[in-house]
């Protein structure tokens, strides 16, 4: 059995892979949420890439969907996708498109028009509340993500509701595509604002897999409340020249940025 | 958008930058309310529209954001054919009372102009002079193919007048009805849906008054979701130089069965005369 930290290494090596393609990557957004996804998909989620659309699965929404690149490279990890197919990400004629396709296996919707992801969670969390059903919803949310207007309207309804099983993760990397997120449009202080929205708030290190699998295990944080997990991540983590860098947001690899941010990864391997 | 509205209602002149997609979808009613609904100067300028997205997926592709945007009474909507159109065309919406939108691309387009191209918005350039068909195109890879499919059937003995309809609201129909009544028919050619597009818009000017064949190019009225950049995107949703060409001959062969036709219909009506 890998280890989830081999796996999330793998999972960065891959989306530097993908990066090489002409329209590159969503790299530094896509490393950032390594160890959140893997941790997911490794111990947390309830789905299995024999029955995806079984009626009691866990739904797993990837609102930012500019960091498709990462979930490929976690769908592969989980036989959701032939490792193969990674290559052809972004390329004509591929499934793998920069924001995710419905008709990918593992794709519960498409997203990567921003704002959108945590009505749909609130959503399914709702229809399975109304059924009787032991289904969960995790949404993962940028923090840039949260200027959308939209995403509030849903955690006020998801609050006043008492949806315990949906949870949010935001990956708080603090840098969008034009800066850092509190230059750009402040988004502190951010628990309180969750808090004062009707959710539990966690908050934990995105990139420690035993805080996040104690985290996520403990779902829901408070009985009868909604619990949104924020993560504090570095934008392009594991690639030192991309790390905390706004420009890393989107990256064309070329052969030799390809080798240094590959070199970069592995001088930092651990197992 | 409301913000932009916002600040043209103290007298400022905002320019306001986004997708086209989220401009015409998701800002859809501060657009039509507080914008055009107001009449406020504010300038609208889109990137990515049509597919010029292309990878990104469908999420980003804005193929409907013209058929969205023309029910906007007051707005004046611009689709520039290159780079150089568009200064021309930011420079000539400039000083303009009302709201204004302007709808570029994402990567460079070869330029189509070799000289800075005079704009007037609200007329239509014509780029090439012909008489047996017209091409009517939008945007920067349309009127690229218009122009080769001009050649393409200067060379099968069609002459093909294009226009570089570069202003979809207020539309010309002036050289609508010109074309409609000068040659066989009209091809129109969008990144866009043929729902609600350019293909639309001429229809509807030239049913009401010179009815003539219209053949539409542009994307079918389904979701894109396959994978590729923008021409190869275009190329598959059937918008290319060789559809010009094919619809462009069908067009001047169309005219010459009717003529045809009517010559038969005149013979033998002059002939039940002279028996008669």
């Amino acid at each position: 059995m890998t280890s989830l930290e081999e796996r999330a290494r793998r999972v960065r090596e891959r989306v530097l892979k993908m990066g090489t393609n002409p329209h590159g990557v969503h790299v530094g957004g896509s490393l950032s949420l390594a160890e959140i996804l893997t941790v997911l998909y490794g111990e947390v989620l309830r789905v299995s890439p024999e029955q995806p659309d079984r009626p009691d699965r866990d739904w797993f929404v990837l609102s930012k969907g500019h960091a498709s690149a990462a979930l490929y490279a976690v769908l592969a990890e989980h036989g959701f996708l032939d490792p193969a197919e990674l290559d052809t990400y972004a390329q004509a004629g591929s499934r793998l498109a920069g924001h995710p396709l419905r008709k990918l296996p593992g794709v519960e919707f498409p997203t990567g028009s921003l704002g959108h992801g945590l009505s749909l969670g609130l959503g399914v969390a709702l229809a399975a509340r109304r059924t009787g059903g032991t289904s969960r919803a995790f949404v993962v949310l940028g923090d840039g993500e949260l200027q959308e207007g939209s995403v509030w309207e849903a955690a006020m309804s998801a609050g006043h509701e008492g949806l315990d099983n949906l949870v949010a993760i935001v990956d708080r990397n603090r840098l969008q595509i034009t800066g850092g997120t509190e230059q750009c449009v402040s988004l502190e202080p951010l628990p309180d604002r969750w808090r004062s929205f009707g959710w539990a708030v966690a908050e934990v290190d995105g990139h420690d897999i035993d805080a996040l699998r104690a985290t996520f295990a403990a779902v829901p944080a408070t009985p009868g409340r909604p619990t949104v997990v924020i993560a504090n991540t570095v934008k392009g983590k594991g690639v030192r020249l991309f790390e905390d860098q706004k420009k890393s947001h989107a990256v064309q690899l070329t052969p030799r940025l390809h080798q240094r941010a590959l070199a970069s990864l592995n001088a930092g391997r651990t197992t | 958008m409301g913000v932009s509205a916002g600040l043209a209602a103290t007298g400022l002149r905002p320019y306001a930058h986004t997708l086209s997609g989220f401009a015409a979808a998701r800002a859809c009613e501060q657009l039509k309310v507080d914008i055009a609904g107001n009449n406020l100067p504010v300038r609208v300028v889109v990137t990515h529209g049509g597919l010029s997205s292309g990878h990104y997926g469908p999420t980003h592709h804005a193929v409907d954001d013209l058929a969205i945007l023309r029910t906007m009474p007051n707005l004046t909507i611009v689709v520039p054919a290159d780079a150089a159109e568009t200064e021309q065309a930011v420079l000539a919406t400039a000083d303009l009372p009302g709201p204004v939108l302007i709808r570029l691309g994402r990567a460079a387009t070869p330029l189509v102009h070799d000289t800075v191209p005079e704009f007037v918005p609200g007329r239509a350039a014509q780029l090439r002079d012909g008489d047996d068909v017209t091409i009517v195109a939008t945007g920067p890879h349309p009127v690229l193919m218009a122009l080769r499919a001009h050649d393409e059937l200067a060379t099968l003995g069609i002459s093909a007048r294009v226009l570089n309809m570069h202003t979809i609201k207020p539309l010309d129909t002036a050289a609508l009805l010109r074309a409609a009544r000068e040659t066989a028919g009209i091809v129109t050619v969008e990144d866009h849906l043929v729902v609600g597009g350019l293909g639309a818009a001429v229809c509807e000017v030239v049913t009401q008054d010179a009815p003539v064949r219209v053949r539409r190019i542009g994307v079918p009225d389904r979701f894109i979701d396959r994978v590729g950049d923008e021409r190869d995107l275009l190329v598959a949703a059937g918008v290319s130089t060789e559809r010009i060409v094919a619809q462009g001959l069908a067009l001047a062969e169309a005219q010459r069965n009717d003529r045809a036709l009517a010559e038969r219909h005149h013979a033998s009506r002059a002939g039940s005369s002279s028996r008669g």
